[in-house]
């Protein structure tokens, strides 16, 4: 009976801690998606975008149908966020606007169209706007970010296993346009 | 004084009586137009960190003896760096690089470096994890220690400091960063 008991407190005790899991998260997917958020993003972006390229940049809004950048000619970079908040940070660009990032980063030389140079500048872009962002925040603040990755193409699909709260916000500078997605898990998987 | 040397400081003195904040003679560097522009098209205090940059430049207060380590998984931010760091007046003899920690700590064991900056996110040995081996091996004592990353929460710039970093600069970074806290620990 004395090891039923302690079976029986140790199932409760999950359920409880698995119920104060499920309501932190709920809090952490509002705070993600609350006004705050979209405006430390915004201020990421224009922070980065004035102070390492110079560039002028500004939310805009764009029909769904017209999201496609330059067909395939695009690249994504992605770092990871864990700890308080676990989910994903994504930056898609043309090729062209992230060549004209990386040259601007270094003052108006030229780089090669294929170059790492250009994956480089991508995994940089990602990771300060991200940085920027979850530091503005303070419950994100001590949230740590993976090295970034970068994709080339647009053929491919990122797949998301838990549940999970979205933030997409799309930017214009220099004639070119920027695509952010963040993904925030929102709660503990399904109930089986 | 020369008769060209004359006509250039007449045409300074009317500038600045024209509020133009700069006068170039040709030959004109791309960087000195970089530095004093991409100041003015931002906010004001940006301009005012270009014209203090020229400034420093022209007396001549750069040109460090000695070496830099620059380590960042990403060659692009090494670079950019580097030459933030030139338009700030900072500049050495000699550039060491490394992609990651593990690189890092094999340079420093056969050169000795009078500045080292670094990032935290690298893969195989982070920045935090150097600074607690360049600590345990006494590899640069007295060597001040500039962290540059994008993460600036406040166990992580307390781990650094912990660990032996006397500056800390968040990217995104502009030159004035680099004058208000690089420059003043290369001075002491």
């Amino acid at each position: 009976m004395y090891q039923n008991l302690n079976y029986l407190q140790a199932v409760i005790g999950v359920i409880i801690m698995s119920d104060c899991d499920n309501t932190l998260k709920s809090s952490v997917a509002e705070a993600f998606l609350s006004t705050a958020s979209i405006e430390y993003v915004d201020a990421s972006v224009r922070e980065v975008f004035s102070m390492m390229y110079g560039f002028e940049i500004e939310a805009i809004q764009i029909p769904d149908t017209d999201q496609s950048l330059c067909g395939l000619d695009e690249r994504t970079a992605i770092v990871g966020f864990s700890g308080m908040m676990r989910g994903s940070f994504q930056v898609r660009i043309s090729s062209m606007a992230a060549r004209s990032i990386a040259s601007a980063m270094l003052g108006g030389v030229p780089v090669e169209e294929n170059g790492n140079s250009i994956d480089d500048t991508m995994g940089e872009l990602c990771n300060m706007i991200a940085g920027g962002w979850k530091n503005g925040i303070p419950i994100f603040s001590e949230c740590t970010l993976s090295p970034p990755t970068v994709i080339s193409g647009r053929d491919y699909k990122i797949h998301i296993y838990k549940p999970s709260v979205e933030l997409s916000r799309i930017y214009k500078f220099d004639g070119h346009t920027l695509h952010l997605t963040l993904h925030c898990e929102s709660k503990g998987p399904p109930d089986e | 004084m020369p008769r060209k040397a004359k006509c250039l400081d007449a045409v300074k003195a009317a500038a600045s009586l024209a509020d133009i904040p700069r006068v170039f003679t040709k030959t004109v560097r791309q960087n000195a137009v970089v530095a004093t522009y991409s100041g003015q098209f931002r906010d004001g205090t940006s301009s005012l960190a270009a014209e203090r940059i020229e400034t420093a430049n022209r007396n001549g207060a750069q040109g460090m003896k000695g070496t830099i380590l620059v380590v960042d998984d990403s060659a692009m931010m090494r670079k950019v760096v580097l030459r933030t760091l030139k338009m700030a007046g900072v500049e050495f003899d000699s550039v060491l690089e490394a992609g990651d920690g593990k690189e890092a700590l094999a340079c420093l064991r056969v050169k000795k470096v009078e500045l080292i900056m670094c990032d935290i996110n690298m893969p195989t040995m982070t920045g935090l994890q150097l600074l607690q081996q360049i600590k345990m091996e006494r590899l640069a004592d007295g060597v001040p220690i500039v962290m540059v990353t994008a993460e600036s929460s406040e166990s992580q710039v307390r781990q650094a400091i912990l660990a032996g970093a006397r500056g800390y600069i968040r990217k995104p970074f502009s030159i004035e960063h680099i004058v208000n806290n690089v420059k003043p620990l290369l001075t002491t």
